[in-house]
């Protein structure tokens, strides 16, 4: 997890841009905030479709968080920005999944329409069974990730999809340390579990890692 | 075996994260003694392992759009449309009036020849005293005292009340204007019919007419008769203009801060 030094570097140089952008938006500079969009909109779009698994949704939630976060810039106080965009739309990617709880209809088509382009993550040597075979493991851990209980789909999906440290995604959660650690655990149990009930998905150096 | 089994539960709770190095040093060491002793939880963090790889490699979704802020009309003062509707609508209100005033000033000449003639001409000369005198009206204008003056010559304004009986002879001496001005109609027919035709009229009724108007018309100096009658008749042409002077700069000062408003924020975003 640890970052080489020169990432380190040009980290701190971004961080810095960023509080520029940060404060040119909270004057009101939409030119200023749209760049902190740019930078942000790809992890905040897909965190919205993990755990929302429905593209048309996921963009609705992106465009609400980057509007409320736009309202609420002021309220921002300090820390990282990314995790604090992250929150907004994990709050509203729990908004709606409570709408869906409570109408259970819209969601069923979203789970049956919305296949990842197999372009999306084709390699070139990679034959047709391959892609087939690729594609079909997507989908069992899309269903796997769906099966858990948003909070630990939430710690699963920024910690192992999106490659947040523990300290942003107790950030993002609003959680402790701890919390961040028994949830991602319990969340990577039980993918593992839907995982291995179908063990044969798995690309053969995946399997290889697992019978070695 | 109960002992081992325990010893697991507190393991598998450390495998994820162990995974991510983010156990205490104790921890750390723990796990790394147990593991090789203890094949399932070996396997157990394998699995883990790969179950993390597999997510790692899901791809990233491609974004249906880019969710920058389409700004401008978001970030446009909540008073602009009512700016803007206001410079709309003062915009038409000026067309109006210009276009509606041009057709009163169009109408006006055209109905001259009518028996209100002295409103008629009184219009024209304002009119023409408004917009640049055409060299046709000044022509008109320079004619006029020569026909009528000699012949409505005698009271000046003071002789106003003596206007009922001293009506018959004016009236009479007039007819001979009115003959020497149609003659001069057709002296020179290159004069713009209206006016030509205007100013002997006038002259009839002002030599035969009953009204207030004759004894200051019939008056000899014509140059004193206009501005009286102009004075009465100018003021209901004169407060319009100044009306639409005020809406065009009123217009203008709106244009100018709609325009502003939206440059600025155009600029802005």
């Amino acid at each position: 997890m640890a970052k080489p030094a020169e990432c380190a570097a040009s980290g701190n140089l971004i961080s810095i841009e960023e509080d520029a952008l940060i404060a040119a938006s909270r004057k009101g500079e939409l030119q200023a905030f749209n760049s902190l969009v740019l930078r942000y909109q790809g992890i905040v779009y897909n965190l919205a479709y993990r755990m929302l698994n429905d593209g048309e949704t996921a963009a609705d939630v992106a465009q609400d968080t980057f509007m409320s976060a736009l309202k609420g810039i002021n309220g921002f106080r300090g820390g990282s920005f990314k995790a604090w965009i992250l929150r907004i739309t994990s709050n509203a990617c729990y908004d709606r999944l409570r709408q869906r709880q409570r109408h259970p209809t819209s969601s069923l088509d979203a789970l049956v329409d919305d296949v990842e382009s197999p372009t999306e993550f084709a390699d070139p040597d990679a034959g047709p069974e391959e892609i087939a075979l690729r594609r079909e493991l997507m989908a069992h851990i899309r269903d796997g990730l769906l099966c858990l209980p948003a909070e630990q789909r939430l710690a699963v999906v920024l910690s192992d999809v999106q490659g947040l440290s523990y300290e942003e995604i107790a950030q993002v959660a609003n959680c402790s340390l701890g919390t961040v650690k028994s949830r991602l655990a319990r969340g990577r149990a039980r993918m593992r579990d839907h995982l291995m009930r179908r063990g044969e998905l798995l690309p053969s150096r995946y399997r290889h890692d697992v019978e070695g | 075996m109960l002992d081992r089994e325990l010893r697991c539960y507190g393991i598998t709770e450390l495998l994820s994260p162990y995974l991510d190095g983010q156990v205490s040093e104790d921890e750390r060491r723990q796990v790394e003694e147990h593991l090789p002793r203890c094949a399932r939880c070996g396997r157990e963090l394998q699995e883990l392992r790969v179950t993390v790889q597999a997510l790692r490699d899901l791809p990233v979704i491609a974004m249906p759009r880019s969710f920058a802020l389409a700004a401008q009309p978001r970030t446009l003062p909540t008073f602009f449309p009512y700016l803007r509707n206001a410079t709309f609508a003062l915009a038409a209100m000026v067309l109006t009036m210009f276009v509606a005033s041009l057709y009163v000033q169009m109408t006006s000449v055209s109905s001259m020849p009518q028996p209100k003639d002295a409103v008629a001409v009184q219009q024209v000369e304002s009119f023409s005293a408004v917009a640049s005198p055409t060299s046709r009206e000044l022509e008109k204008l320079d004619a006029q005292p020569a026909l009528p003056a000699p012949a409505l010559a005698p009271g000046p304004m003071s002789a106003a009340p003596r206007a009922p009986s001293g009506a018959p002879a004016p009236s009479a001496a007039a007819k001979q204007p009115q003959d020497e001005a149609n003659n001069e109609v057709q002296k020179a027919p290159d004069t713009a019919e209206t006016g030509t035709a205007l100013v002997p009229q006038r002259a009839t009724t002002a030599g035969g007419g009953v009204s207030e108007k004759v004894p200051s018309s019939g008056d000899g100096d014509e140059k004193s008769a206009p501005p009286a009658n102009s004075a009465q008749q100018a003021p209901p042409q004169w407060p319009l203009l100044e009306i639409e002077i005020g809406a065009f700069i009123l217009l203008l000062i709106l244009g100018g801060a709609t325009l502003a408003v939206f440059w600025k924020e155009r600029r802005g975003t």
